[in-house]
């Protein structure tokens, strides 16, 4: 292995600027700060009901969360 | 997710839910079952991940015995809340998520919904959060008893470290730039700490879908450009079984991990699909990082394995008495558990001290082991391979037949779905002798049919004659979990019927090795 997870989980800490106290919280909050505006998640919202329409995928919605 | 998940909490906090205090969720995968997770994490709530299959006494008991005060609940699953109501003696709080319920839907009496808690201010929340305290709490299937609940720690889940360790999570299961998908259940550990979670601290985007459909995974994994993903249970058996498309090697996929696959079907999927599949291996349950197994920065990785232990961990494969095996030999899989930290990784079943325990017992050189209910091998470089689950196993004729075995051999035929192998014990077929007899629920494609017969003429040159099911029916599904696992209980304790084929009784004669 080229580097260990501990180095990994090093370099990590300090590019997420996580310390041990380090609350789930904060690093939403710093997140929100930081990066705010990128689309976290992409929900395929009404595909279900795409499926029982048997319309093509094209047409179901899908929401982005920041 | 910030501030829709402060809104929630200062609602939540006005209700007067408070820190330690228990919420059960009961919803489908949605963003609002993030933000409800984001909103308990910040209050230093825990929070109960319930399994939206349950319903009756298996969800009463789910949220009873988390002793939970809080209940989240989808519109669509109401029905399930209302039959149970009156035995939710600790609840004090009922919230509905409405979102896009019909018009006419009518909260509950004394429930709200999760959007009027929504609309309060954005304020942050001010918790101390103790590192002892509760985050998460996931519950097992129940195989062999009542449902067991997997506690996880702030200290150890959800702060300082841990969130660090969520987002390496993300780079050992994709690289910088990928779009994770997931379509398994919120409730399950896969989506939510091996997905959601690390996609989120590692920035990478999610795409979350709100199940599993076999017939068009590939459109919204095209369709969103996903690159990587995960598969469990028999998931990619049903890729597989569908029919093949022109444009089947059109994706962005780079990387698709999977739990045990069977090593033709890895080839098959590979070759098909235009992907990489990586192997690994760690229970919602396993106690800690040490014991999983991975690929996560190996190079020459044989098809087919789980990978090993990561630096600093010991795995191994033990007989019954604990005694370890040589390589290739078939065994539990155990990991060492170290004494400088069997304190934090030790499982932990909420209320249950015994089971607890169980989990970590000393070899017979007086190390301490943590079983994980596994078979497998491990070859000589030191790789493992996953045989089966040692309470699936099936004993007969004095062997252990792994059923993994068996319904590999079945899947081969191009007419079958899927199929299950499991034991079933002579006096559920009116014998009286020690031993198991196998038998396999066989599931074929839509329009397909096979004898009998010519199911076991095809299975005879793939398994060893003690290996050949004894007994077959063909089933029009498999019951399954959430997370796509055949429940072999419901099958075994069915047994046979007067649709099952004996071969016995038929006089088909297996040939001998």
């Amino acid at each position: 292995m080229g580097i260990s997870i501990e180095q990994m989980m090093k370099m990590l800490s300090k590019q997420l600027g996580v310390s041990e106290k380090t609350t789930f919280g904060d690093v939403v909050k710093t997140k929100a700060e930081k990066v705010g505006d990128k689309v976290f998640l992409t929900y395929v919202r009404d595909f279900i009901m795409g499926l029982m329409k048997n319309t093509p995928i094209e047409t179901c919605m899908s929401s982005p969360i920041n | 997710m910030h501030e829709l998940s402060n809104k929630l909490a200062n609602g939540l906090l006005k209700l007067g839910i408070k820190q330690r205090d228990g919420i059960s969720i009961f919803q489908i995968n949605s963003p609002e079952y993030l933000f409800v997770l984001f909103a308990a994490f910040k209050m230093g709530c825990y929070c109960v991940l319930v399994n939206t299959g349950l319903k009756g006494d298996g969800l009463q008991y789910i949220i009873d015995h988390s002793d939970s005060e809080v209940l989240f609940i989808h519109w669509t699953l109401i029905d399930r809340y209302l039959n149970i109501k009156d035995k939710l003696s600790k609840v004090k709080h009922v919230i509905i998520d409405t979102n896009e319920a019909p018009t006419d839907f009518k909260l509950p009496g004394g429930a709200l919904s999760l959007q009027s808690i929504m609309d309060a201010p954005e304020d942050d929340i001010k918790t101390e959060i103790n590192p002892k305290d509760m985050s998460v709490l996931i519950y097992t299937s129940g195989t062999t008893g009542l449902p067991k609940a997997t506690t996880f720690f702030y200290g150890t889940s959800h702060m300082g470290g841990a969130l660090t360790y969520s987002a390496l999570i993300a780079y050992g299961m994709g690289r910088p730039g990928d779009t994770f998908f997931t379509c398994l259940p919120l409730f399950h550990g896969n989506a939510l700490q091996l997905t959601a979670l690390p996609g989120y601290f590692a920035e990478f985007p999610v795409i979350l879908s709100k199940r599993f459909s076999a017939s068009r995974f590939w459109d919204i994994i095209r369709k969103y450009e996903a690159t990587c993903f995960n598969l469990l249970g028999s998931m990619p058996q049903y890729l597989l079984k569908q029919p093949k498309r022109p444009n089947d090697r059109e994706n962005k996929v780079w990387r698709v991990n999977s739990a045990a696959c069977p090593k033709e079907l890895i080839i098959d999927f590979e070759e098909r699909f235009n992907v990489k599949m990586y192997e690994g291996y760690g229970a919602v349950d396993g106690g800690s990082f040490s014991n999983t197994l991975g690929t996560f920065g190996r190079k020459n990785i044989p098809v087919g394995t789980m990978g090993k232990p990561p630096e600093g961990s010991t795995a191994e494969i033990v007989d019954d008495e604990g005694n370890i095996l040589e390589p290739n030999e078939v065994g539990e899989l155990v990991f060492l558990v170290k004494e400088e930290v069997a304190k934090e990784s030790q499982v932990n079943y909420y209320k249950d001290e015994k089971s607890s325990k169980a989990r970590v017992q000393k070899g017979p050189r007086g190390k301490s082991w943590f079983h994980t209910g596994d078979l497998a091998t491990k070859d000589k470089e030191g790789w493992f391979y996953f045989v089966d689950r040692k309470k699936d196993s099936i004993r007969r004729k004095g062997e252990n037949i792994s059923p993994f075995t068996i319904e590999r051999a079945i899947n081969q035929h191009d007419k079958v779905l899927e199929s299950a192998a499991y034991a079933i014990k002579s006096s559920q077929v009116g014998e009286d002798y020690a031993e198991d007899e196998v038998m396999a629920a066989v599931v074929m494609k839509p329009g397909e049919t096979i004898t009998p017969e010519e199911l076991l003429d095809f299975c005879q040159d793939k398994l060893a004659s003690f290996q050949v099911p004894r007994f077959i029916e063909f089933v029009e599904k498999l019951p399954k979990s959430e997370v796509h696992r055949i429940m072999k209980r419901f099958l075994k304790e069915r047994g046979v019927s007067e649709k099952t084929y004996d071969r016995e009784k038929a006089g088909y004669k297996v040939k001998r090795d």
